[in-house]
């Protein structure tokens, strides 16, 4: 039931980006439509526009951090999953759009069709190829720039103007779509949408609801990871172990970046811990955080947790810091008992990184359904998913939990899947970079 | 998902990079043909559509003028006339390419479309000039310019299509063009003995040798006699189809490989006659016209040895009087003019030059093939610094092309 739930998400976004696709093919016969190269052409131009507008719209509706359409999804991480998947698409296809409608004149002239894809007098294209030049420069600048994470995450947000030029462009093109109400009013409404959302997240980010603490206590597990005890001032966050929360500091030493972190308390705990490692400019900053600060949260989200366990028995395989949102849901059992057999495979370098290896087989000690599975890959190499296979029985009855590294993550994966673990049973912490 | 951006956007940048570079070298090559032209005669490159058989349909209409009830009968897409500021377009080959959407032009087919052009039919603002000098390239004639009328033979539409536009008054790119390509012609089919006979087949399967052929493209007939001679693939591979039904061979090269060029097509027109089945006033036997009644190279006026030099050349600097420079040769060319497929316009500025560069890359535009150099070699009348025997200034001699033509032939 929940597993059906998790995909109505996808398959609405993959209806809402072709559903344009039936007026446009019912406004002319088909003959007409491919009748002729240069129809295939002026066809290939206008489809890819109307499709890739429509998955740039709903790329935009998900990054939105919308709640409520978590469940659709399961979880935050597949919604920006799909984000980051739509938005490469549709300038994909945004590529093919002028170079399908440039080549259609060719056999009228070569030059002409050259023509076509320079700037001109005609204000409505010029638009359009703005837009896409600056999609171009801050989509490759998102995947590939070195810069800071709160750097690329202010360029990527340019992106959403680069849309808009981009829809001013689709509506003031005179066009067989801008001159067809129903297309037209449907590409309005998601692209509307979108930029609803871009604006909310943007423009009214303050108006966003959010949750009010202080800082109680920073504490430093080791050189890179630094564990953050937060106070309520307010209501208490009420979520489900194996979730994260966005947060950002007001601090004299730390500047005001909204990072997301797993949750490494459990739910029943008054105080929120996040356990941080220091992985990039603003991380490695986190150890001089001053008691008393305040902190703001956004949250929870995400659908890593229990409630995606759907067969008998659980293996979690953590990797380094990945076994904050483990910490959560096994501090959380200590609470509320553990009925279902869980194995945890808890991989580090070395045995010392293992941080919270002690509290962790103190609460295996109490519960015998709960196995702590130490594993240092520098003296027992890379953990595999045969080893587990050893260790634990056959995985066929089994939903693995993955959090780590994206390397080890989707090295795992790979493995289960050879072994023939389906798909469905395997969950992997998706937010790599949000 | 890095690989498939970087992928796509290499893919894009080849691509654009490709079509920008073909665009700029046809771009280049309009552009040396337009000046080669304009340095002739100030004429762009028009794109002359079947106009004769136009305007014969035109006049057949019972109209005397080009009017808006002339246009208003071409209101579909697949025959769409319209007006912009009083000038009469033919935009029917344009119609799949317009931007905004075929359906926005069907609505302005056989129409006064002015104002539905300057604001994409109110919804937007002016077309582009670039969108304009397209429009430039289907242009018919201006509102109001008179048609021949019907009591003419519609032999001389063919000389009638030159007379019409310049006598609008305001003269347009497209007219001059014609002028050149017409004028070999005339004497051929516009000394008609006017019979009101039939143009049937078993007609035209009289005129069935090289000296006075007809054939029928298209169910219209054509005297292609005095055209024979220049006739890039060969006298003998016109000669099976003189007098008869050659549709299909005209559209394939005989079965050898592809259609005729579009100029082919073009040039094909000047020689038409009438169309099959009307009963109009048609040509009779051209056959006393085609022999020929001046040679050319030992021209019977005055000769002399005369020396060939750059400047004697230059003296024939004219399309009336061309002498040209190819390879240290030099070559009275006249009497070929009308008949090169690339037009006499590009020929126009090389006249009285050395051209042997021009020659050779055509105008900048890619190279003559073999059979053009072995015609070129038919009007040799000596090598520069020689002093041959030649023609002496043709001055005297006014041109008499198409009597001289089967001489060539016979080469």
């Amino acid at each position: 039931m929940n597993m059906k739930k998790s995909h109505i998400g996808l398959g609405a976004v993959i209806l809402l980006c072709l559903v344009p696709v039936i007026p446009w093919l019912s406004m002319k016969p088909l003959d007409v439509r491919f009748g002729s190269m240069t129809a295939w052409f002026t066809s290939i131009g206008q489809l890819s526009a109307l499709i890739g507008l429509a998955m740039f719209s709903v790329s935009l509706i998900l990054i939105a951090r919308l709640r409520p359409l978590e469940p659709f999804f399961g979880g935050l991480d597949r919604i920006f999953k799909a984000h980051r998947h739509l938005g490469v698409l549709g300038f994909l296809l945004m590529l093919i759009h002028p170079l399908a409608l440039a080549v259609r004149f060719i056999p009228l002239s070569v030059s002409t069709s050259a023509l076509f894809l320079l700037p001109s007098e005609d204000f409505a294209k010029n638009l359009g190829i703005f837009s896409l030049l600056l999609m171009m420069g801050l989509i490759g600048a998102t995947l590939f720039a070195h810069w800071r994470y709160q750097i690329l995450l202010k360029t990527h947000r340019i992106l959403g103007i680069a849309f808009m030029l981009g829809v001013m462009h689709a509506f003031l093109i005179p066009s067989d779509i801008s001159g067809n109400p129903l297309l037209a009013t449907y590409s309005i409404g998601l692209a509307s949408l979108g930029l609803m959302a871009y604006f909310y997240r943007t423009v009214f980010s303050k108006a966003i609801p959010k949750y009010h603490f202080v800082v109680k206590d920073v504490r430093a597990l080791d050189p890179t990871v630094t564990e953050v005890t937060l106070d309520p001032l307010g209501d208490r966050l009420v979520f489900q172990p194996g979730q994260f929360v966005f947060v950002s500091f007001k601090d004299r030493m730390l500047s005001d970046e909204v990072h997301p972190f797993s949750i490494s308390s459990a739910p029943h705990d008054r105080e929120l811990r996040l356990t941080i490692k220091a992985l990039g400019d603003w991380t490695t900053e986190v150890p001089c955080l001053e008691v008393g600060a305040s902190a703001t949260i956004e949250g929870p989200f995400g659908g890593f947790t229990g409630a995606r366990a759907q067969r008998e028995s659980e293996v979690w395989v953590a990797g380094g810091i990945g076994i904050t949102p483990f910490l959560s849901r096994a501090r959380a059992y200590t609470r509320t008992g553990l009925t279902r057999a869980i194995d945890l495979y808890y991989t580090a370098n070395t045995t010392q990184e293992m941080l919270f290896l002690h509290e962790l087989m103190d609460i295996a000690k109490e519960n015998p359904h709960f196995r702590v599975i130490p594993h240092a890959s520098k003296e027992m190499g890379l953990l595999t998913a045969t080893r587990i296979h050893a260790q634990s029985g056959s995985l066929a009855s089994k939903d693995v939990f993955v959090c780590g590294p994206p390397m080890m993550m989707q090295s795992i994966i790979r493995q289960c899947k050879d072994l023939g673990v389906h798909a469905s049973q395997i969950h992997a912490e998706e937010f790599s970079m949000l | 998902m890095k690989t498939s951006f970087i992928v796509g956007l290499v893919i894009f940048w080849s691509a654009t990079l490709v079509l920008g570079v073909a665009g700029l070298v046809s771009y280049e090559n309009q552009k040396l043909v337009k000046n080669l032209q304009s340095a002739g005669n100030g004429s762009t490159t028009p794109n002359v559509l079947a106009q004769d058989s136009v305007v014969q349909e035109a006049v057949q209409s019972g109209a005397t003028t080009w009017n808006q009830e002339l246009v208003a009968s071409h209101n579909s897409l697949d025959d769409c006339w319209l007006t912009i500021n009083g000038k009469i377009y033919n935009v029917t080959e344009y119609v799949p390419f317009h931007p905004g959407g075929t359906q926005t032009i069907l609505n302005t087919c056989g129409k006064e479309a002015t104002e539905a052009f300057r604001t994409k039919g109110g919804e937007g603002d002016d077309h582009s000039k670039q969108a304009y000098a397209l429009l430039d390239n289907y242009f018919l004639a201006d509102v109001g310019a008179p048609l021949p009328s019907l009591t003419e033979a519609p032999l001389e539409v063919v000389q009638n299509t030159e007379t019409i536009q310049p006598s609008s008054g305001t003269p347009t790119k497209t007219e001059p063009e014609k002028k050149p390509t017409v004028t070999p012609t005339k004497p051929a089919t516009v000394t008609p003995t006017p019979q009101s006979t039939g143009l049937t087949a078993s007609t035209v399967a009289k005129h069935n040798t090289t000296a006075d052929c007809w054939i029928i493209v298209n169910k219209k007939v054509y005297n292609v006699t005095q055209y024979i001679p220049f006739h890039p693939g060969g006298t003998n591979t016109i000669r099976p189809w003189c007098g008869k039904e050659s549709t299909d061979a005209f559209s394939t090269k005989g079965g050898a490989g592809g259609n005729h060029s579009s100029s082919a097509w073009k040039q094909l027109e000047n020689y038409y006659v009438g169309t099959l089945g009307a009963s109009v006033q048609a040509v009779v036997p051209t056959t006393p016209v085609t022999p020929p009644s001046v040679p050319v190279t030992p021209a019977p006026a005055q000769t002399g040895s005369v020396a060939l030099t750059a400047s004697t050349v230059s003296a024939h600097s004219t399309t009336n009087d061309c002498w040209i420079i190819v390879n240290n040769s030099v070559y009275n060319i006249t009497e070929y003019i009308p008949f090169h497929p690339g037009g006499t316009n590009t020929i126009r500025p090389w006249c009285g030059k050395e051209s042997t560069n021009a020659f050779t890359t055509r105008g900048g535009n890619g190279r003559h093939s073999s059979g053009a150099w072995s015609q070129l070699e038919n009007y040799r009348i000596g090598s520069l610094g020689g002093s041959t025997s030649v023609v002496t200034p043709v001055v005297t001699t006014p041109p008499s092309r198409n009597d001289d033509d089967d001489d060539d032939d016979d080469d």
